[in-house]
């Protein structure tokens, strides 16, 4: 109430309090993250909602430019209000991330598999430069589906929700992103390997290899700038930080990943076992000697992997974070 | 008026905002089962209902609606009230489902809590 004296004492003879409510508005319009379709339904719908509110004082005997601003201050704070505006967009936004991220993956997956289907085979060894090269693809589209699988499964989880945190939409947008800029990492590699293969094989189809390296690149680029542009709003001015989980098969994949980080010794030497053994296999060697280096080096890489950017993606405890299902 | 014994009122009065806040949606779909309204008289139907005990900001409201009819709770619609174009909110089926979840699992859950909370005589 004193407050409200010295506002109204303050502004005698000063700018007047019939500008409160344009005030509050422009404030509000300053911090709302929304499309601006969108924007303008609420700042009207706000509006609405603060006239019938200075018309109801009004009509208990409130002076109209007092009136105004109890509204105002009744309607709550516009930080508090945008929080909670940005908050429903960027739930809209984290279900269409992991979407974006799947469908880009899927189109560099099958662009490659076209590609290397479409190649006809060669017998000869690859060169150290072509198994580095596909080395690097490979560890790097291992740690965009890992990625992926993180930022999915977390979505996933709040996609029944109501209520999702900052800190939630946060580690999807991040998940994500790594997942997206992995994918363009290998598929950089694999270009170069591309590349490299047509130089050394002559009887390589040379326009599936160049039209693939065209569809892959544009792939992953288109998917990752429009995880970029999502609204998925992760500064949450709310208060107030906590998801609601959705129940069931939806929050399966991050009970799994809780458990994961609870004991990861046995997860990561699966894992780590998997890719040395798939390395092996996907050398371009022609003995089973020279392959092995190979697969030592993925497990590292998996290791390496984990330690890294664990952290990041949900699989490791840092010293301060804690998951939802902890 | 709304009818709780003093069990439920304990709870309620013991609850802090947020959690109110988390049970905003359930109750903003149990006003709307009585009829389309627009936010204003949705606000005012809260704190009526509630004696006062529910004095959120009133602007909360609105987020919580956008949030139902995202997730195709209840509809909304541009309709002429008092002279204005309002924007007015309906309860859909899917939303009437939902409230019924709520409730049952609200009934659960102060049951629960009433049976440890208070002491028979």
């Amino acid at each position: 109430m004193a407050g409200l004296l010295i506002c109204s004492i303050s502004n005698f003879g000063g700018e007047p309090l019939m500008n409160a409510i344009e005030n509050y508005l422009d404030e509000l319009n300053s911090l709302l993250e929304t499309s601006e379709k969108h924007k303008k339904e609420i700042l009207g719908e706000v509006r609405d909602h603060l006239l019938d509110s200075t018309a109801e004082k009004i009509s208990l005997g409130i002076s109209s430019s007092q009136a105004e601003h109890e509204a105002v201050n009744a309607f709550g704070s516009a930080n508090l209000i945008a929080g909670g505006f940005n908050a429903c967009e960027g739930a809209k936004a984290t279900k269409q991330a992991p979407i974006i991220t799947l469908l880009s993956g899927i189109l560099v997956l099958a662009t490659f598999l076209i590609v290397a289907w479409s190649q006809p085979r060669n017998t000869s060894s690859a060169s150290i430069f072509q198994q580095i090269t596909f080395f690097l693809g490979v560890i790097s589209v291992q740690v965009a589906l890992a990625a992926g699988i993180c930022g999915t499964s977390r979505a996933l989880s709040l996609w029944k929700s109501l209520e999702n945190s900052g800190k939630d939409r946060a580690f999807i947008k991040r998940a994500l992103k790594i997942s997206l800029l992995a994918l363009q990492i290998g598929v950089a590699a694999i270009s170069v390997n591309f590349i490299l293969d047509s130089v050394h094989n002559k009887s390589s189809n040379r326009t599936a290899l160049v039209l693939g390296m065209v569809v892959m690149i544009a792939g992953s680029i288109a998917g990752l700038a429009s995880v970029t542009k999502l609204r998925i709003n992760s500064s949450n001015v709310i208060q107030e930080d906590y998801s609601i989980h959705s129940p069931g098969i939806l929050s399966l994949g991050e009970r799994v990943i809780s458990v994961i980080k609870r004991h990861p010794i046995v997860p990561l030497l699966f894992v780590a076992i998997l890719s040395g053994l798939s390395g092996m296999n996907k050398a371009e060697t022609s003995t089973l000697q020279q392959a092995l280096p190979w697969g030592a080096a993925e497990v590292m890489a998996t290791v390496l992997g984990y330690l890294l950017i664990g952290p990041y993606l949900g699989l490791r405890e840092p010293r301060s974070e804690s998951s939802a299902f902890n | 008026m709304l009818d709780i014994d003093w069990a439920t009122y304990l709870v309620y009065l013991s609850m802090s905002n947020q959690q109110i806040k988390g049970h905003l949606e359930a109750m903003v779909l149990a006003i709307l089962e009585s009829g389309p309204a627009h936010g204003y008289s949705i606000i005012e139907s809260l704190r009526s209902e509630s004696d006062g005990l529910f004095d959120l900001p009133e602007g909360t409201v609105y987020p919580a609606l956008h949030r139902l009819e995202e997730n195709g709770l209840i509809k909304s619609s541009r309709e002429v009230v008092d002279g204005r174009e309002r924007r007015i909110y309906q309860l859909v089926p899917a939303g009437l489902g939902s409230l019924k979840e709520s409730r049952a699992a609200w009934q659960a859950f102060s049951s629960a809590v009433s049976r440890i909370l208070v002491v028979n005589p």
